[in-house]
């Protein structure tokens, strides 16, 4: 019996599976003909073959009676907002661009956060820089030496694999004249650390990694293997510096890591060739903190066994992704974080206007009461509106990410772009499920707040013919909630904006020590054997510094080893003569530029003391050098260091002294000043650095316009040159500050459009509450109150309101602030100033978008007012 | 008021037939429908409770069959039962079904997909 009773309640569950008005309906005679049905079996076995077969039947009725009430819903909801165009254009508008930047925002962030980057074992991949730290305690990360490559690939405790690779770049001969191309060379152990699955052929084996193998071989892109790689031999054929190299495998185009190589050749570095970009697998289990650890005491006794030149020295590793990311994704979390804002002050409008909406439809909701229809059912109806209208947003948002996603798509940072082919936003499956979900689950609950206003369906509001005279106090609660919400999100969003544009503005204004403007710049590849033949390369250099010189419209011509605002720095360690040997540190690292005598004009850099180069600081004349005031003042303090000598300090070779005849402001460099030393290129004319040499061209007007005369006119000087990446200073500028710049703007645009909804909102909400009112006004105005008592009286909530979200916006703008300060800048962030600005910016939208709905009602004549009062 | 075209309702689903020829000699409350289908069917055919009161809601939204007055089964006296009944409409509709079916055996018997017309005995 008790079994009975349990397979009765359980029979009760799934009745309740049913629409509530099919069981309203028929729920009774359901279970009539249950019990019929079970009073007719005759033994317990056939009653148990009723209940099951009841059940199941319940169980296969339900989900299309919900389907078939969904159906009508949605049918009922679409005439319903085809009816009130206004109202959905109105609301759709509100929403789809905060969907659009939110699904593009979310592609931003699926890329930067949780996409995995394109290498094997990624979470295990390490890229391990030397730090070099400076006299003020500031460390900077620098690329490795092979000393400490062969130090870290002896670490088999910490990693399974080390690889290291070094930039190279080649110049083929081409119909057009001659292409540069860039190229990595790899290390043993590369293969298996990071490459993508080649195309065609396989990776290197371990002889050809090792330097086992007699012949000489390469991998390449697959541009290069169609267009350069002969395939008529035996073997396919790269000829690199007139040097046949066998092709073994070919990577997919999208793969050009590290340097936007499209060559990878594999070698064994020796103990000169610097720079190189050190990759590790750690072992499985092996976290970062102790391989960081272990690093701190590997480098001190790197440090002991040379002192001389390691003695500042210290190894660090950083996951890969934290590497090429450099913090693009916690200004994606922000902007993603704003966009979230964005959505919620849409949504917060939404609900107003579906309030307005159903109170507006209040008798509809009676009739429908009066005709059966119970509040569930009423509830039901209205949420599938909101999922209706919320659906028909997000289609059209979704037209409009692609575009959003363009723009986003730039805060991708570069390395991900150009040498993994990574991009932010792929209208994908997951992207669109992001979508349906967050828009299911926003409509809701929009829906469901939406429905709770509505007034309570009863039989005498029939009687009337208008509106109930107030809303129940739940949803004067929820417009209350709405108002000081929208406001409080809409002030965090500006603040944040500020706070975004200051730390731009303090970018973009800082002093760089040069002047950019009207400087085209390319670079020359001087790596080739042909111009490897000592002496060869300043010759090379002059040619084409004079060659660019002719072209019409050119002011000046420098070259420099070193763009300042581009790519790369190249090291020294640098000594003053005179200076105690003994002291706590005799040598120190500089960044080395070997320039020629143009150089300080054409960029415009002021020559504090002293004088610049001349023609006649060639070789064989006096050694000179000119420094700038960081090493002045670190080997003579307080001291006039002209007239003084320095010397490169490493010591296995023998490097002159060079007397330095000026002195130099400090130059701003790829995000901070250093100390930096200037060497004529004609005196120092087979240092490394020189394989390659960037062209400085001041010109009159458009440095763009002259680029093709000037390529052309250096091409002509030397057949073999191919100028790359041709651009403008003022373009590096640009482009170093881009992403900045680009998530100011952004999210100003996201601050601006939440404002002007949070004012919408504001305004919606005084002017449907004064519509209420206005058979109150005109008889406060019939019996002699002012204009300025009816403004007062109408915008004195909606202000109350404001001030409230105000308030609760500041302390937040104070807690975001901090926050951001902590993970995005490392200024000071959450200024009182500029939250202050933010929240007066605020207080006047509010201010506005109460008052003129007050100012509108107090206008209206009392008679009017009264009349409809009657 | 227009008077709807019986073929607009076609084809009508099996349960909605079988349901509307249950009606068609007299009103039932619902377990007397379901018995008669499953007389009718030799048990062939057997409707859930649920499964038929879908059939039945959707049968008076469109009008083919309507309630008639509640009163007691005689069987269990202390239970009020709803009674339902088939309009003019749902005859018309039934029998426009029933016409559908006959053009559909006809053809298939022209192309000899079918036997004769035979009487089985019954």
């Amino acid at each position: 019996m008790a079994l009975a009773g349990r397979a009765d309640r359980v029979f009760d569950g799934l009745l309740k599976l049913l629409p509530q008005e099919f069981r309203d309906r028929h729920g009774r005679e359901i279970v009539q003909v249950f019990r019929a049905e079970r009073a007719d079996a005759s033994t317990s076995r056939e009653r148990a073959v009723v209940w099951i077969h009841t059940a199941l039947g319940l169980l296969q009725t339900a989900p299309a009676e919900h389907l078939s009430i969904l159906r009508q819903d949605v049918k009922f909801a679409a005439r319903g907002l085809a009816r009130h165009p206004i109202f959905a254009l109105a609301a759709t508008a509100t929403l789809a661009l905060p969907i659009a930047a939110a699904t593009a925002m979310f592609g931003l962030l699926n890329t930067l956060a949780f996409q995995p980057l394109p290498f094997p074992d990624v979470d295990r991949l390490l890229i391990i820089d030397e730090i070099s730290t400076g006299p003020a305690g500031e460390r900077r990360r620098l690329r490795s030496t092979p000393a400490s490559f062969d130090a870290l690939r002896a670490r088999d405790d910490l990693f399974d694999a080390v690889a290291a690779h070094r930039r190279r770049s080649f110049t083929f001969a081409g119909p057009d004249g001659a292409e540069w191309v860039a190229a990595a060379m790899v290390s043993p152990g590369w293969s298996a650390l990071l490459p993508a699955r080649p195309d065609i052929g396989r990776a290197f084996t371990a002889a050809e990694e090792g330097g086992g193998s007699s012949s000489r071989v390469a991998i390449v892109s697959r541009r290069m293997w169609s267009s350069h790689v002969s395939t008529r031999g035996r073997t396919p054929t790269l000829d690199l510096d007139e040097v046949p190299y066998t092709v073994v495998g070919v990577l997919p185009d999208s793969y050009r890591y590290p340097y936007g190589a499209e060559i990878w050749i594999p070698t064994t570095f020796s103990a000169e060739q610097e720079d190189l970009l050190v990759a590790a697998r750690a072992r499985p289990g092996v976290p970062l903190d102790t391989i960081n650890r272990e690093l701190d005491v590997l480098a001190g006794s790197l440090a002991a066994a040379r002192p001389d030149t390691r003695a500042d020295r210290g190894l660090a590793a950083m996951s890969i992704r934290d590497s090429i990311l450099a913090g693009a994704d916690r200004t994606a979390w922000l902007l993603f974080g704003a966009v979230a804002t964005l959505l919620l002050i849409a949504c917060a409008n939404v609900v107003h206007l579906l309030f307005v909406r159903v109170t507006s439809r209040h008798r509809e909701f009676c009739i429908r009461g009066a005709l059966g229809a119970n509040r569930s059912r009423q509830i039901r109806q209205m949420v599938t509106e909101t999922i209706v209208l919320f659906a028909i947003s997000s289609f059209a948002g979704l037209f409009a990410a692609p575009l959003v996603a363009r723009v986003v798509d730039l805060l991708v940072p570069h390395v991900l772009r150009a040498q993994l082919g990574v991009h932010a936003v792929s209208i994908d499956a997951s992207l669109l499920a992001f979508v349906a979900l967050v828009t299911l689950v926003l409509a809701i609950l929009f829906g469901l707040a939406a429905a709770a206003q509505a007034p309570p369906v009863t039989v005498t509001a029939l009687l009337g013919d208008d509106v109930p005279a107030s809303p129940a106090a739940r949803a004067r609660r929820i417009a209350r909630v709405a108002i000081v919400s929208q406001v409080a999100l809409a002030l965090v969003l500006v603040s944040c904006a500020v706070f975004l544009v200051q730390s731009y503005e303090r970018l973009r204004t800082r002093n760089l020590g040069l002047d950019p403007a009207g400087v085209l710049t390319f670079q020359l590849d001087l790596a080739a054997p042909a111009h490897r033949a000592p002496g060869v390369r300043p010759r090379v250099i002059e040619d084409a510094v004079r060659a660019a010189q002719q072209v019409p419209g050119v002011v000046s011509v420098a070259a420099s080893s070193v763009n300042p605002l581009c790519c790369y720095e190249w090291g020294e360690y640098l000594v003053g003569e005179g200076r105690p040997a003994s002291g706590d540190r005799p040598r120190f690292i500089v960044h080395h530029r070997e320039v020629t005598p143009e150089f300080f004009n054409v960029l415009g850099i002021r020559l504090k003391r002293g004088r610049a180069f001349t023609a006649a600081d060639a070789q064989g004349a006096e050694p000179v050098a000119i420094v700038d005031q960081r090493v002045a003042d670190r080997l003579w303090p307080g001291q006039d260091a002209i007239g003084r000598r320095v010397r490169i300090g490493f010591d296995r070779r023998e490097h002159p002294w060079r007397t330095i005849v000026g002195i130099a402001d400090a130059v701003h460099d790829n995000g901070a000043f250093h100390a930096t030393w200037y060497v004529p290129v004609a005196q120092h004319p087979d240092h490394p650095s020189l394989a390659r040499v960037h062209l400085l061209i001041k010109t009159g007007g458009d440095p763009l316009a002259l680029a093709a005369d000037v390529r052309r006119a250096v091409g002509a000087s030397d057949p073999r040159l191919a100028p790359f990446e041709v651009t403008t200073m003022a373009a590096l500028r640009a482009r170093s500050l881009s992403p900045d710049r680009l998530s100011a703007w952004i999210l100003t645009a996201f601050a601006g459009f939440g404002l002007l909804l949070a004012s919408i909102g504001i305004y919606g909400v005084t002017a449907s509450a004064i519509e209420r009112r206005l058979p109150e006004f005109g008889v406060r105005m019939a019996f002699g109150a002012g204009p300025a008592a009816i403004v007062r009286a109408a915008a004195e909530r909606a202000l109350r309101l404001s001030a409230a979200g105000c308030l609760i916006g500041i302390t937040a703008a104070f807690v975001v602030g901090a926050v951001l300060e902590r993970v995005i800048f490392n200024t000071t962030t959450a200024d009182p100033g500029a939250i202050a600005g933010a929240a007066a910016v605020v207080a006047i939208a509010a201010l506005g978008a109460s008052l003129i709905p007050a100012w509108r009602a107090a206008a209206t004549l009392p008679r009017v007012a009264l009349r409809r009062w009657e | 008021m227009k008077k709807p075209d019986p073929e607009t309702y076609l084809p009508l689903s099996a349960g909605a037939f079988d349901v509307l020829v249950a009606l068609a000699d007299g009103e039932k409350h619902g377990y007397a429908i379901l018995k008669d289908i499953r007389r009718r069917t030799d048990g062939k055919t057997h409707l859930t409770a649920g499964a038929l009161y879908a059939v039945i809601k959707r049968l008076s939204d469109d009008e083919l069959v309507e309630e008639s007055d509640e009163r007691p089964d005689p069987a269990l006296d202390d239970e009020r039962r709803r009674y339902y009944r088939i309009t003019p409409l749902g005859r018309s509709v039934a029998r426009a079904e029933m016409r559908r079916m006959e053009d559909a055996l006809t053809l298939a018997r022209a192309k000899k997909l079918f036997p004769r017309a035979s009487r089985t005995g019954d």
